[in-house]
């Protein structure tokens, strides 16, 4: 996908600019946790997450969103490494989203919004996180975003803020999400947008 | 049996649901035919059906595996009692203590009390194990000293650490700043936003585990509206390479996925939380 990787390489080269290192992103005064894990040490790292049952509730996740938008997924990159809020060497990837409808933010109609996830696998490395959302390219999705750690958009809540449009119903399928809260209408999704 | 029997059989209903995925319904229950008076035998024992096989043929068929159980309970499984009958040489099962007792109590010259048969693994008793374990059977925590947690959190962490610790198991957390960081399990907390979780840990899995990290997400409000000593708990079942449940049936566990402000449940284990540390590391 020539944009993201243009955008990915844009963003190496930034970095290298700016001396950002994982130590700077992650604002620890200069000094790595004694706990990171290096490409070194592991060839996987599984991650797991206690999420609170709040996560799962349309309100809360529009109220701890910057944006809301409605898209279709036009681009998934390739796998790249990162380092995570903790100085952590991980593996994303970024989710293009061409904008039908934003419920929440400042985006526009046919903007293009870029997602980062955290997981995949780069050169031997793997980074497992079950939690994340998964998208394919041409879904039409609704997602719940704030800033995430590389000061772009993150999914809030990872598999309870990312839903799939089935008409004006936002669907979560997961087992983790409550039954009678895996199908959501738009309208519903609006109002809390709204009501801030 | 209902539609053909039903003035021999009597239909009670489900006796037990059994977990088949359990790591501890690894033990056959075998079935035979008792051909006197066309009732069923079961055993989980290989010696006994050997025997059975070998001695009493005649009486006996053979019909085979039915499903898993286990003979090793570790907590919280469901025990199927076994009794002979005398009039008809049959014999009689339940999952009831309370119709044990009373059997023994009133029955006991036609029933004759056999003793625990075998246990069923539920999905009230289940937990999920990743396959991974520490060498040994203790390892090593540390406070993580750049991204370090609040000082007030620490007797939690602590009382969380023990909890496991003190759960019946052969597994010890021991705290160690000057080793734990370096292999074995270290606890953080740090400023990381809604796109993460209230706690979130780290494994580099393989057979044998060497390093997990926690990091505990200040973006929640721990400590005020998220219990931190519940919290944790949860996340030392994660260390032990518990795996997280989400199923309805279980809520009540220290494991269960999800956690829920002012929930302090999970500082204290449910039998399939420590059901699991026992079959990981023994009792």
């Amino acid at each position: 996908m020539p944009t993201l990787s243009r955008l990915f390489i844009c963003g190496v080269l930034l970095a290298l600019l700016c001396g950002c290192s994982s130590e700077s992103v992650s604002n620890d005064g200069g000094n790595q946790s004694a706990n990171s894990l290096s490409h070194e040490e592991t060839s996987q790292v599984i991650v797991e997450t206690q999420w609170p049952e709040e996560v799962s509730s349309v309100a809360w996740l529009v109220r701890n969103s910057s944006a809301v938008i409605r898209g279709t997924v036009t681009g998934i990159s390739d796998p790249f490494e990162a380092t995570d809020v903790m100085g952590q060497l991980i593996v994303c990837h970024d989710v293009e989203i061409a904008v039908s409808n934003s419920i929440k933010g400042s985006h526009r109609r046919g903007e293009t919004v870029t997602v980062r996830v955290r997981g995949g696998s780069f050169e031997g490395f793997t980074y497992v996180d079950d939690d994340q959302p998964v998208f394919t390219i041409g879904e039409d999705v609704l997602v719940m975003l704030a800033q995430n750690e590389w000061g772009g958009y993150g999914v809030t809540g990872a598999f309870s803020g990312k839903f799939h449009m089935e008409n004006e119903v936002a669907r979560r399928d997961d087992a983790r999400v409550p039954t009678e809260m895996r199908g959501v209408g738009i309208g519903l999704i609006e109002a809390e947008a709204h009501r801030e | 049996m209902i539609a053909s029997y039903p003035n021999v059989y009597q239909y009670e209903g489900v006796c037990w649901v059994l977990d088949a995925g359990s790591p501890l319904a690894t033990q056959n229950l075998y079935r035979f035919y008792n051909r006197t008076n066309g009732t069923h035998f079961y055993t989980a024992s290989e010696s006994e059906k050997a025997s059975v096989i070998a001695y009493q043929a005649a009486t006996y068929q053979y019909e085979g595996p039915v499903y898993k159980v286990t003979l090793a309970p570790v907590g919280g499984e469901l025990t199927v009692y076994r009794f002979y009958y005398i009039p008809i040489g049959s014999h009689f099962y339940t999952s009831s203590a309370e119709e044990r007792d009373r059997i023994i109590a009133n029955y006991s010259n036609v029933y004759v009390y056999d003793g625990p048969a075998f246990y069923v693994p539920t999905p009230e008793s289940s937990f999920g194990y990743s396959g991974m374990r520490w060498p040994g059977t203790s390892t090593y925590w540390s406070l993580d000293n750049v991204s370090p947690v609040p000082v007030a959190w620490i007797p939690a962490i602590e009382a969380s650490a023990a909890t496991w610790s003190s759960s019946g198991s052969r597994f010890r957390f021991i705290r160690n700043e000057s080793i734990g960081d370096q292999t074995g399990c270290t606890v953080a907390s740090k400023y990381m936003g809604p796109t993460y979780g209230i706690g979130t840990s780290f494994t580099t899995p393989g057979s044998q585990m060497t390093k997990v990290y926690t990091v505990l997400n200040t973006y929640y409000a721990l400590g005020v509206t998220y219990d931190v000593q519940n919290l944790m708990t949860h996340e030392f079942g994660h260390w032990l390479r518990l795996i997280d449940l989400n199923a309805s049936w279980d809520t009540e566990k220290t494991m269960y996925g999800w956690g829920a402000a002012g929930e302090t449940k999970k500082r204290s284990l449910h039998p399939a939380d420590s059901g699991g540390i026992k079959y990981i590391y023994g009792q």
